[in-house]
C-alpha cells in the first residue's frame, strides 16, 4: 500500500471516530422534564406520591412531635426529654428538611400546572397538591411558628434561600386559601378508597382554623381568656363553618356496630380487611367514620410494631388520664356519687365512661394479643387460650387501644391510621362554637359533641347547659375533656395543650401511676419499688419543667448556619 | 474484570501478589500488559496454593457474670432497679450454666414480664463472636500453556479459585473460574494481530440473612446457639442468628464476563507505525436470594415458638445486572532519529469508549424451598431499582517525545476529552502535560564517578480530567416512574412519578486535576544501594463537590465545580542489595507522607460532630468534635458545670448529668457549648504510610519479610452497641470497659459509669478528643519462605523444568494504639459486611514448569 492511500484510510478512520452524535445520549430509565409535564396522567402520577406523607402509626404510637408520649398523659420506660421539658437545640432536624422537600414537590406540580394547556384535565392533582402543601405548612407552623413561605419552587440562586421567616399569620392564611381552593375542586366521594375528598379538605380546614384561632385567643388573652381578638374571631368562624359543611354533607357517621355494642369504639381502631378482626366480622367497609386514612394492606410490613408496642405495660397510662374519664352519670370522679374509689384493684373502673374500659385493661380482664395468645374462633371458646391482665407493672394502668386480637407477625397489622376522622370534626365544631360565642346551645351540642359522648355510652346524660349549671361544671372544661378522652393516643394532646396555653400548668405536674398506699396494691404488689408521692401514688416522672420557649421547637443549628436570616424561636437564643 | 497475577507482566506484580491489592492510583492510570507466548517449544506452567485463614483481632465479649454485673450496675446508676432486667441479671448469675424450662417450672417473673418466652437459658460456654467466626481455607490453581512459532505465538491459561469464609455457619464461599487465550499472529511482515480473549465466571454464595450475624448488637450471654437437639432456637421474638444463616436461605451471585481485545499493528514504513484496537467487555451478574420461612423452637426442642419469616413473608428475589463496555482506539506513531543523537517520536490518536448498564429485579412472596427459579404463591413485586444508563467518552490525544542521546528527555502530551455526562456546551476540555528528565549520571562531570551508579532527575506537570461521581445526564431535570411503590390507595399501591432527588445541573464540567511532580532517582555502590525521593502536589481547582443548601431548596443541589482541593506530600524509597558469600540479601523501605486540604468548599459549611466528608480548610474525611475536659469528679464540680453550660447548649447535654460523666471545653470562651466549640480531631486517612522489607536468598532458598504501617490517622467509631457499654439491657458489650470505668478510685478512666439513658450516652460518646482514637499501627504484612528445586535434581525427572515451593504468612502480627479490640484497619462503622474479622493467612504453594 502506498503512503497516500494509507494516510487517507487513517484519516477516515479518525474522522469517523469524531462522529460526535455518539456523545449525545438520552436517559434510558428516567424521563426528562419535557416528557413528564405534557400529559395529564403524569400530573396524577406525580401527585400520587403525596399520599405517602399523611401521618401514620409511627407518629402516634412511637415518639414524634405529635406523639402523646410528649404530652402529660402517657409515658414509657425511658424519659422523654420533650415531655420533661429538657430537649435541646438539635444539630439537624429531619422534620424541617422533609417538610420543605415535600412543599417543593407540591410547588413543582403547581408551577407546571400553571403552564399546562388544559387545566380542567388536571384539576384533581392540582387540588391534591394544594391540600398537601397546606398540610405540610400547617405542620411547619405547629412545630416552628414562623416559617419561610414559598409558593413556587426555588432555584440554586433564589433570594428566598436566604430570607427571613414569614410570620405565622401569613403562612396560615396561605394554608386556609389552599384548603378552600382544594375543597372546591375535590370530589364529594373519593374516586378510589384513600383519595382526598371535598370533606377531607373541609375537615382539615376546621382543624387548622380551630388550632390557630384558639392559639391567637389564648396566647393573647391568657389561658382563661373569654374574649376574642379580631383574628381569632374570623378563624373560629371559619372553623365552625368548615366543620358544619362536613356535618351537613351527611356522608360520615360515627362507627357503631350492634353486635360489638359498647366495644365498638375499641374495634373501630383495629378494623382490618381479609381476616376476622372482631366478633362481628366486619371489615373496613363498615368504617363510616374515617374521612382520610393512611391505609394499610394485609401482608405489607407497617414498619412499626403496633400491638407489641402498645399493649399492656409497655405504654404507661398515667393516673391523670385514668381520672379524666367521666363516671357513667356524666360527672367527673371528684363529683360523682357513683365513683367507687381506688381501694380495690378494679373499683375505680366501675360505673365509668365505657371508653375507659375500651382503652385500658382492668386487672383480671381476659385479653388477647397478636402473638402468644390470639383469638381463633371469636366465640367464648377463645377464653380457654387467653391472657389474664395483671396490672402490677410500671404505672399500674395498662393500655389496650390499637391492639389487635388476631395472630399477626409484629409490624404486619393491617388497620388504617385515621388522619382525619368524623369524631374530631364534631368536636372541632363544638369547640369552635363555644370559643367563638362564649357559650354553646344544646342544639349545637346535640348535633356534635353528644354524638361522640354517647357513641358507646347511650345511658350517659347528654352534655347540656343545664347539666353543667346543675353540677358546678364548666362547659369549656367538659368540651376539652370530651376531646381529650376521645382522641387519646392519636396525636392531638400536646398540640391541644399548646394552643390552649394550658401547657405551663399541665405539663409540670408529676406523672403518676396508681395509688398504692391504702389500696389493694399495697398488699399485693411487693415488687413495686418506684417512689410514692404524698398521696401514696407511684411517681413515674417528676421534676418536669416548662418554659414558654417550649411552645415551639428550636430551629436546628445546620439550617441556621446555612441561612443566618432564619433566626431562632424566642427563648432558644443563646 | 479480573486480571490474574500470574498473567500480568509488570513491575507492580510483586506487591499485588503479596498484599492481594493493587496499589492505589487515584486520578491516574495503570497499564496492564498480559503475558504473551514466545516462539519455541510448548511451555506448561502450573501453580497451586492452599491457604488457611484464621481469625485475627476481634474484641472479647463479656461472660454471664461480667454482663449481669454490668446490667445491674447500669440500672442501679439509673435508679431503675425495679426494671425487670435487674431481676433477670440476678437470675442469670444464679442459674449460670444451666437453664429453666418454663413448661416444667413457673416463671420467676409471673405474668409481669417475659410472658412470651418458654425458657431461660444461661449457657456460659457460648461466645457470640468466637463461636460464629473461625478458621477456613481457600485454594487457587492455575495452569498455562504457551508456545508458538515465527508466525504465531500463544498463551492459554486456566485458573480456578475457591475462597472459603470464616463464618462457621451457613453456606458462604466464593468460586471463580478463568480462561484466557492470548494469541499473536504475524499476518504479514508488516502486520501483526494480537488477540486476547478471556472469560471468567464467578459463583458466590452467602446466607441471605447474613446481616443477622453482622449487626452492631450482640446477643446477651447465655443465649444458646441452637436448641438442645440442634434446631433453630428462639427466645421470645429473638431468633438465633445461627438458625437465620443456616436455614434462612442463600444469596447466590453468578457473574459471567467476557473480555475481548483485538489489536492490529501495522508497520507502515521504517519510521511510521499504526495501531488500531477494538475492545469489548460484557459482564452479566445474576443474583438469586431466597429468604426461607424458618420455624424456631424452645430450648428443649419440643414446641415451635416463632416463625421468622412466616411462610407468607418468605421471599425470592432475582436480580440481573448487565454491563457492556466497548472501546475503539487508534493511533499513529512516528519515530525518527537524527545524527544518532536526537531522537524524536510523535503519537497522534483517538479513543472512544461506551458503557451501558442495565438492571432489573423481581421478587415474589410465599415461596417453596428447593426451587431455584422465581416462584411464589403470594404477591409479586418489581425491585423498584430498575435502571438503565449509558455514558460515553471520546478523546483525541497526542504525545511528543524528544531525547538527546538518552540524557535529556522531554515529553509533552495533550488530550482533548469529551464526556457524554455533561451538557453539550460543557462537554469538551483540553488537558496537557509536560515532563522532563535528566540523566545526570551521563553528564561528563559525573560519568566517571564510580561512587555514583545512577542519578536521574525527573520533573513533570500533567493535567487530568475527572468526571466521576456525577450522574449520567446533565442539563435536564430527571424523573423516575416507580410502579406500585406508593401509598396503598384503591386496590393497590400507587405508582408514582418522583424527581430523581437532585436538581438538574446546567453548568458543570470536567474537573482539572493538576499534578506537579519532582523526583530524583539515585544509585550508589555500583547499584547496590538505589532509591528515589519524590515530592508531589495535586491541585484540583474546580472539584465536583456536593454543596448543602438551606432545606427550603427542596431537592438536593447537584454536585458543582465549586471546590478547590489540594493534596501534597513526599515519598522516599531506599533499597540495598548485598552479597555475603553465597547469600544474596536485600533490605528496603519506603515512606510516604501526604496531606490534603479542601481549600474552598464552594458553599456554606455546616459544622457537625463526627465525620465530615468535606469541610472547608480541612482534609477530606475529617473528624470534628469537642475537646474533652476530664470527668466530673464530685457533686460540686457537677453542679458548677451544669449551671454554667447546660442552658441553651447544643451539644446534647442532658439535664440529668451525673458524677463520672464527661466535661467538655468551651473552646471559644463564649460561655455556651455549641458547634462553635468543635475542634479538628484528625482524619482516618493516614498521613504517613510506610513499609520496609528484607530478604535473602541462598542456593535455592529465599526468604522475604514485609512490614507495613500507618501513622497520623484517627478513628471515631460512632455511637453503637460496640462503643457504648450497656446501651441496651438486652445486648452484650465488649470487655473493653471492665476496669476502665470511672469511679473515685479510677478518676481518669475512659468509660463513664454505665447507664441505659440514651441521652447521657449520646453526650458521653459523641466525637471528642477522647473518643477519637489514635489509629497508628505497624503490621507484619508478609513472610515468605520459598525453595527453588535445583536443576540437577529436576533433570533427573526429565520433564519438570522448574519447581518452586513456598510458604507465606500474611497479617501475622500487628501492634497498634487502638483500644477497642478491633483490627486497626477495620472500618470506622463496624457493622454489616465490614464486620468480618480480619484474618491471618497461611499459604502453601507450588510453582511448576514443564
Amino acid at each position: 500500500m502506498n503512503m497516500k492511500l494509507s494516510i487517507r484510510i487513517l484519516s477516515v478512520a479518525l474522522a469517523s471516530l469524531a462522529a460526535t452524535s455518539c456523545m449525545n445520549l438520552e436517559p434510558k430509565s428516567e424521563m426528562g422534564d419535557n416528557m413528564v409535564w405534557n400529559k395529564a396522567d403524569n400530573f396524577q402520577l406525580f401527585a400520587n406520591q403525596f399520599y405517602g406523607w399523611s401521618r401514620d402509626f409511627g407518629a402516634a404510637v412511637g415518639d414524634g412531635p405529635y406523639s402523646d408520649y410528649r404530652s402529660d398523659l402517657v409515658a414509657t420506660s425511658s424519659i422523654n426529654v420533650y415531655s420533661q421539658g429538657t430537649n435541646s437545640i438539635p444539630a439537624s432536624d429531619g422534620n424541617y428538611t422533609s417538610l420543605y422537600k415535600r412543599i417543593y414537590y407540591t410547588n413543582l406540580l403547581l408551577k407546571h400546572a400553571g403552564e399546562y394547556a388544559s387545566p380542567q384535565d388536571i384539576a384533581v392533582p392540582v387540588a391534591e397538591a394544594k391540600f398537601f402543601r397546606a398540610y405540610c405548612y400547617f405542620e411547619l407552623v405547629q412545630l416552628y411558628g414562623d416559617a419561610i413561605l414559598l409558593t413556587r419552587p426555588l432555584d440554586l440562586d433564589s433570594e428566598e434561600l436566604h430570607a427571613a421567616r414569614n410570620p405565622r399569620a401569613e403562612v396560615i392564611d396561605q394554608v386556609i386559601l389552599d384548603l378552600q381552593e382544594a375543597a372546591e375542586t375535590l370530589p364529594e366521594t373519593a374516586s378510589e378508597a384513600g383519595r382526598l375528598t371535598k370533606y377531607a379538605a373541609q375537615a382539615m380546614l376546621s382543624r387548622v382554623a380551630l388550632y390557630e384561632g384558639t392559639w391567637q385567643k389564648f396566647h393573647n388573652g391568657g389561658a382563661d381568656a373569654t374574649t376574642n381578638t379580631d383574628r381569632s374571631t374570623s378563624l373560629l368562624t371559619l372553623a365552625k363553618d368548615a366543620a358544619a359543611a362536613v356535618i351537613q354533607g351527611g356522608k360520615y357517621k360515627l362507627f357503631y356496630n350492634n353486635q360489638l355494642g359498647s366495644d365498638s369504639y375499641r374495634y373501630l381502631f383495629i378494623l382490618e380487611d381479609g381476616i376476622q378482626c372482631n366478633p362481628a366480622n366486619v371489615g373496613k367497609s363498615a368504617n363510616t367514620e374515617y374521612i382520610l386514612a393512611h391505609r394499610h394492606r394485609t401482608g405489607d410490613a407497617l414498619g412499626t410494631n403496633i400491638t407489641h408496642g402498645m399493649l399492656a405495660n409497655v405504654c404507661y397510662i398515667t393516673r391523670k388520664l385514668a381520672n379524666l374519664y367521666l363516671c357513667s352519670d356524666g360527672l367527673p370522679v371528684d363529683k360523682s356519687p357513683l365513683f367507687k374509689g381506688y381501694t380495690g384493684v378494679t373499683d375505680e373502673f366501675q360505673n365509668r365512661d365505657n371508653r375507659m374500659r375500651n382503652n385500658m385493661l382492668r386487672n383480671g380482664d381476659t385479653f388477647w394479643s397478636n402473638d402468644g395468645k390470639w383469638r381463633t374462633s371469636w366465640t367464648d371458646e377463645d377464653k380457654k387460650n387467653s391472657h389474664t391482665a395483671d396490672v402490677r407493672s410500671n404505672s399500674g394502668y395498662q393500655n389496650r387501644k390499637w391492639c389487635v386480637e388476631r395472630q399477626a407477625t409484629d409490624g404486619y397489622e393491617a388497620m388504617d391510621f385515621p388522619v382525619i376522622r368524623y369524631a374530631e370534626v364534631l368536636l372541632n365544631y363544638a369547640e369552635a362554637v363555644y370559643e367563638l360565642n362564649g357559650s354553646i346551645t344544646d342544639a349545637d351540642l346535640n348535633l356534635s359533641l353528644n354524638l361522640v359522648r354517647q357513641r358507646i355510652n347511650s345511658k350517659m346524660p347528654k352534655l347540656s347547659n343545664a347539666f353543667v349549671e346543675a353540677n358546678g361544671l364548666t362547659m369549656r372544661e367538659e368540651i376539652r375533656r370530651e376531646r381529650t378522652v376521645e382522641l387519646v393516643l392519636e396525636g392531638y394532646r400536646i398540640d391541644d395543650l399548646k394552643r390552649w396555653a394550658t401547657a405551663p400548668k399541665e405539663m409540670v405536674q408529676d406523672q403518676l401511676g396508681v395509688q398504692v398506699r391504702g389500696t389493694w396494691f399495697e398488699t399485693n404488689w411487693a415488687a413495686q419499688s418506684r417512689p410514692l408521692n404524698a398521696d401514696g401514688c407511684i411517681v413515674l416522672y417528676s421534676d418536669r419543667q416548662w418554659d414558654d420557649k417550649l411552645y415551639l421547637y428550636p430551629l436546628p443549628s445546620d439550617q441556621r448556619q446555612l441561612n443566618p436570616q432564619l433566626g431562632q424561636n424566642p427563648g432558644w437564643e443563646n | 474484570m479480573y486480571v490474574l497475577c500470574s498473567d500480568v507482566l509488570c513491575r507492580l506484580c510483586r506487591c499485588c501478589c503479596a498484599t492481594g491489592r493493587w496499589p492505589a492510583v487515584a486520578g491516574g492510570v495503570v497499564l496492564i500488559t498480559t503475558k504473551k507466548g514466545e516462539s519455541g517449544r510448548v511451555k506448561v506452567e502450573y501453580s497451586g496454593t492452599l491457604t488457611v485463614k484464621t481469625v485475627g483481632l476481634m474484641p472479647e465479649l463479656m461472660n454471664i457474670d461480667q454482663w449481669a454485673d454490668g446490667v445491674m450496675t447500669a440500672l442501679e446508676n439509673d435508679g431503675n432497679t425495679s426494671n425487670t432486667w435487674y431481676t433477670y441479671a440476678q437470675l442469670a448469675k444464679k442459674y449460670k450454666g444451666s437453664y429453666l424450662d418454663l413448661h416444667k417450672t413457673s416463671s420467676p417473673f409471673g405474668s409481669a414480664a417475659f410472658t412470651d418466652v418458654h425458657d431461660f437459658v444461661f449457657d456460659d460456654s457460648v461466645n457470640w463472636l468466637g463461636s460464629l467466626f473461625g478458621s477456613s481455607s481457600s485454594t487457587e490453581q492455575s495452569l498455562s500453556l504457551s508456545g508458538g512459532s515465527d508466525k504465531h505465538s500463544y498463551r492459554i491459561s486456566l485458573n480456578y479459585l475457591y475462597d472459603g469464609s470464616t463464618l462457621q455457619y451457613g453456606n458462604n464461599n466464593n468460586q471463580r473460574y478463568n480462561f484466557r487465550a492470548n494469541n499473536s499472529f504475524k499476518l504479514t511482515d508488516d502486520l501483526t494481530l494480537e488477540s486476547s480473549i478471556a472469560y471468567s465466571r464467578q459463583e458466590q454464595v452467602a446466607p441471605s440473612r447474613i446481616t443477622a450475624v453482622l449487626t452492631t448488637s450482640m446477643p446477651m450471654p447465655g443465649l444458646p446457639l441452637t436448641t438442645i437437639d440442634g434446631k433453630a432456637y428462639a427466645w421470645g421474638t429473638w431468633g438465633s442468628p445461627v438458625a437465620k444463616v443456616e436455614e434462612g436461605g442463600d444469596n447466590k451471585l453468578s457473574v459471567s464476563a467476557i473480555n475481548i481485545s483485538e489489536t492490529l499493528k501495522w508497520k507502515v514504513n521504517d519510521w511510521l507505525t499504526a495501531n488500531a484496537n477494538v475492545g469489548y467487555n460484557t459482564s452479566s451478574a445474576w443474583r438469586d436470594t431466597y429468604e426461607n420461612a424458618v420455624t424456631f423452637y424452645n430450648y428443649t426442642g419440643d414446641t415451635a415458638v416463632l416463625s421468622d419469616h412466616p411462610q407468607e413473608n418468605s421471599k425470592y428475589t432475582e436480580t440481573n445486572a448487565r454491563t457492556d463496555f466497548y472501546s475503539f482506539s487508534g493511533f499513529v506513531n512516528g519515530v525518527k532519529t537524527f545524527a544518532d543523537k536526537h531522537n524524536f517520536s510523535l503519537t497522534l490518536g483517538a479513543q472512544y469508549e461506551f458503557k451501558e448498564y442495565k438492571y432489573f429485579g423481581v421478587m415474589a412472596k410465599d415461596i417453596q424451598t428447593g426451587i431455584e427459579v422465581v416462584n411464589g404463591a403470594g404477591q409479586v413485586y418489581l425491585s423498584g431499582n430498575e435502571q438503565k444508563y449509558q455514558n460515553a467518552n471520546l478523546s483525541y490525544f497526542g504525545r511528543f517525545n524528544y531525547d538527546f542521546m538518552g540524557r535529556y528527555l522531554v515529553e509533552a502530551q495533550a488530550r482533548y476529552d469529551g464526556s457524554s455526562k455533561f451538557s453539550s456546551k460543557n462537554r469538551w476540555d483540553l488537558f496537557y502535560g509536560v515532563s522532563l528528565a535528566w540523566r545526570l549520571k551521563q553528564e561528563a562531570f559525573l560519568q566517571n564517578a564510580d561512587w555514583l551508579h545512577d542519578l536521574k532527575l525527573r520533573l513533570s506537570y500533567a493535567e487530568m480530567g475527572n468526571q466521576s461521581g456525577i450522574s449520567n445526564y446533565d442539563g435536564v431535570q430527571l424523573y423516575g416512574l416507580h410502579t406500585g411503590s406508593g401509598a396503598y390507595v384503591g386496590d393497590n399501591k400507587l405508582s408514582v412519578i418522583t424527581t430523581s432527588g437532585v436538581l438538574a445541573s446546567d453548568s458543570r464540567s470536567w474537573e482539572r486535576i493538576k499534578n506537579y511532580n519532582v523526583a530524583l532517582d539515585f544509585g550508589f555502590l555500583g547499584g547496590a544501594l538505589t532509591g528515589t525521593v519524590e515530592a508531589f502536589l495535586k491541585q484540583n481547582n474546580n472539584m465536583l463537590v456536593s454543596i448543602t443548601y438551606p432545606g427550603t431548596l427542596g431537592d438536593s443541589a447537584p454536585k458543582a465545580n465549586a471546590g478547590k482541593f489540594k493534596d501534597w506530600g513526599f515519598e522516599g524509597q531506599l533499597n540495598y542489595r548485598g552479597k555475603i558469600g553465597k547469600v544474596d540479601w536485600h533490605v528496603g523501605g519506603n515512606l510516604t507522607f501526604t496531606r490534603n486540604k479542601l481549600v474552598d468548599f464552594g458553599g456554606t459549611t455546616v459544622l457537625k460532630s463526627g465525620y465530615a466528608s468535606t469541610q472547608q480548610d480541612y482534609p477530606l474525611q475529617s473528624i470534628f468534635g469537642l475537646r474533652y475536659g476530664g470527668k466530673i469528679q464530685n457533686e460540686e464540680m457537677l453542679a458548677a458545670y451544669v449551671k454554667k453550660y447546660y442552658p441553651n447548649n447544643a451539644v446534647g447535654m442532658p439535664n440529668n448529668l451525673r458524677v463520672g460523666d464527661n466535661m467538655y471545653c468551651d473552646e471559644n470562651g463564649d460561655g455556651v457549648l455549641d458547634e462553635n466549640d468543635y475542634i479538628y480531631l484528625g482524619s482516618d486517612s493516614p498521613e504517613i504510610s510506610y513499609s520496609f522489607n528484607a530478604g535473602l536468598s541462598w542456593k535455592g532458598l529465599d526468604v522475604n519479610v514485609v512490614f507495613q504501617g500507618s501513622a497520623n490517622r484517627f478513628i471515631y467509631r460512632g455511637i453503637d452497641n460496640w462503643t457504648v457499654p450497656f446501651r441496651a439491657n438486652y445486648t452484650n458489650s465488649t470487655t473493653a470497659s471492665l476496669g476502665n470505668t470511672w469511679s473515685p478510685e479510677n478518676p481518669d478512666a475512659y468509660y463513664a459509669p454505665y447507664t441505659n439513658d440514651e441521652n447521657i450516652n449520646k453526650y458521653n460518646y459523641q466525637a471528642s478528643s477522647l473518643t477519637s482514637q489514635d489509629g497508628r499501627y505497624l503490621r507484619l504484612k508478609n513472610v515468605t519462605i520459598g525453595y527453588t528445586l535445583p536443576d540437577k535434581l529436576l533433570k533427573k525427572t526429565g520433564f519438570i523444568q522448574g519447581a518452586r515451593v513456598y510458604a507465606t504468612g500474611t497479617d501475622l502480627w500487628e501492634t497498634s494504639k487502638i483500644k477497642d479490640g478491633w483490627d486497626p484497619e477495620a472500618a470506622r462503622q463496624v457493622s454489616g459486611t465490614k464486620r468480618y474479622p480480619f484474618t491471618r493467612n497461611f499459604t502453601f504453594g507450588v510453582n511448576l514448569s514443564f
